[in-house]
């Protein structure tokens, strides 16, 4: 347990793999005595809270491989590949990032203040399921790679935030971030509702993709929220009831009514879940509008 | 500063410990500490820099703000193994002969009142106009979101940035044309 103030208690052991199968082996061996950590700015303040810091903590800044950022096409798609242990800030910074993904870079801004952003990795903030990236990237369409003790599997960062807590025990390599089409009238919308302006914990984040023909017909559309009380989703109906659909006033009146359906969220100490049902539905209707219409 | 990192602590029922190697303000410092020892302490208590402060300890409220490896850091957030072979500036490390040209806005402004939140507060000012030497009054806020102050209502605090922002100009100004001299 660590604690406020002067005097450090029982203070857990630190591992510092150089690879991933050293860190995958690592965890296998302390199991649920040992967690992951990169830059440790929201696993610190957990502690703070009073949730017990385990015995090991298994570092995984010198692993090669979850860092850096490099361009490099997939299957024929330009695709941006951000290590794990990539910064917020340097994600919000990097002129790479501005111009193939510049959704994340306006997202990584949004999240906490400088000082943290400096320090927590854009792979810790998706993997501790609540981060403000991820909303972006659903929209972007990212997938993760995912080391599983033998090799790394790429998936969807949609499915991903669908699977069960198993998936803990995953080394989040990297992300890959397809490449942001300027040319085909594909939009991007990212909003984040806080209590205040800045350095605020997310009540909601909603982004979204909307890509429409010259008729305002709906042609591809992915719509996402989350928030720090709220699991990220994709509102995969949604999209669903779009999709093909020519925008309209009425159809935009139906689209609220069925991101209130479909949004799974709770009433936390701040917001009722209908608070936040309404607020994503209009938050994301008007992102629609604003980029689409 | 050319310092390996070093740790690879065996679990143990006592608290382990790590001897820690990094620079302070420009002095090299060791340290046998606990692996997880927040660097807020380590600098205050082991140090005894008590420019640095603490608060929320949660990374909130920017009062133990310092430079590390040249980037602002919240000091309560950065474990000792985290800060091993690093370099870090604290707001004792600023002034040399005389107070760095943020301080003297602080005190020409009224930046402060209690003045508990200053020394976070000017170390992010540092980290801003380090990265924009004339920032507009969105960057300044953002860059100083991260720093609460309970007192000032954060006008003297603004006033105070930019008032740094002209000393500076003008300090490189008079300092290029004494070069042409």
């Amino acid at each position: 347990m660590i604690r406020q103030g002067t005097v450090m208690i029982d203070s857990p052991a630190i591992w510092m793999p150089e690879n991933l199968a050293d860190a995958w082996q690592l965890k296998h061996r302390f199991g649920p005595d040992a967690q992951y950590i990169a830059g440790g700015t929201l696993m610190q303040t957990h502690w703070q809270k009073g949730i017990e810091c385990p015995a090991n903590l298994i570092s995984l800044e010198r692993i090669k491989e979850m860092q850096g950022i490099i361009k490099s096409p997939i299957h024929g798609q330009a695709v941006t590949r951000i290590g794990a242990l990539t910064s917020l800030d340097v994600c919000r910074q990097h002129s790479e990032i501005a111009v193939s993904a510049p959704l994340l870079t306006e997202a990584a801004g949004s999240i906490a203040a400088p000082a943290v952003r400096n320090k927590a990795t854009i792979g810790g903030n998706i993997a501790n399921r609540f981060g403000d990236s991820i909303p972006a990237l659903l929209a972007m369409d990212a997938s993760l790679a995912l080391f599983d003790g033998k090799e790394i599997l790429l998936t969807l960062l949609s499915d991903y935030i669908r699977m069960e807590s198993s998936i803990k025990n995953l080394i989040l390599v990297y992300v890959l971030v397809p490449e942001t089409d300027g040319v085909n009238n594909g939009q991007y919308f990212y909003k984040k509702l806080g209590h205040r302006e800045a350095f605020s914990p997310s009540i909601l984040t909603v982004a979204g993709y909307c890509r429409t023909s010259e008729q305002n017909e709906i042609l591809e559309i992915r719509l996402a929220a989350s928030g720090s009380t709220s699991p990220p989703q994709r509102f995969i109906h949604t999209e669903q009831v779009l999709n093909g659909c020519i925008l309209s006033h009425e159809l935009l009146t139906k689209a609220i009514q069925t991101i209130k359906d479909e949004m799974n969220v709770n009433t936390d100490p701040f917001s009722s879940a209908g608070y936040k049902k309404a607020a994503a539905a209009n938050l994301i209707v008007s992102g629609i509008v604003g980029k689409a219409g | 500063m050319d310092v390996k990192k070093v740790i690879m602590a065996t679990p143990s029922p006592q608290p382990v410990k790590i001897e820690l190697e990094l620079e302070v303000n420009g002095f090299h410092r060791q340290l046998t500490v606990a692996p997880a020892a927040r660097l807020v302490d380590l600098l205050r208590e082991d140090l005894e820099l008590t420019g640095t402060k603490f608060s929320c300890e949660v990374g909130r409220c920017g009062t133990c703000a310092v430079h590390m490896d040249n980037k602002l850091v919240n000091s309560c957030l950065v474990m000792a193994y985290q800060a091993n072979g690093t370099s870090i500036c604290t707001i004792e490390g600023l002034a040399e002969r005389s107070l760095d040209p943020i301080q003297s806005a602080f005190l020409e402004e009224g930046g402060f009142q209690c003045g508990y939140c200053t020394p976070g507060m000017i170390m992010a000012v540092k980290a801003l106009l380090n990265y924009h030497a004339n920032p507009t009054e969105e960057q300044i806020k953002e860059g100083l979101s991260g720093n609460l102050c309970r007192c000032t209502g954060y006008g003297g605090i603004i006033r105070a940035v930019q008032r740094a922002i002209k000393n500076l100009n003008e300090n490189e100004i008079e300092g290029a044309v004494g070069w042409k001299k």
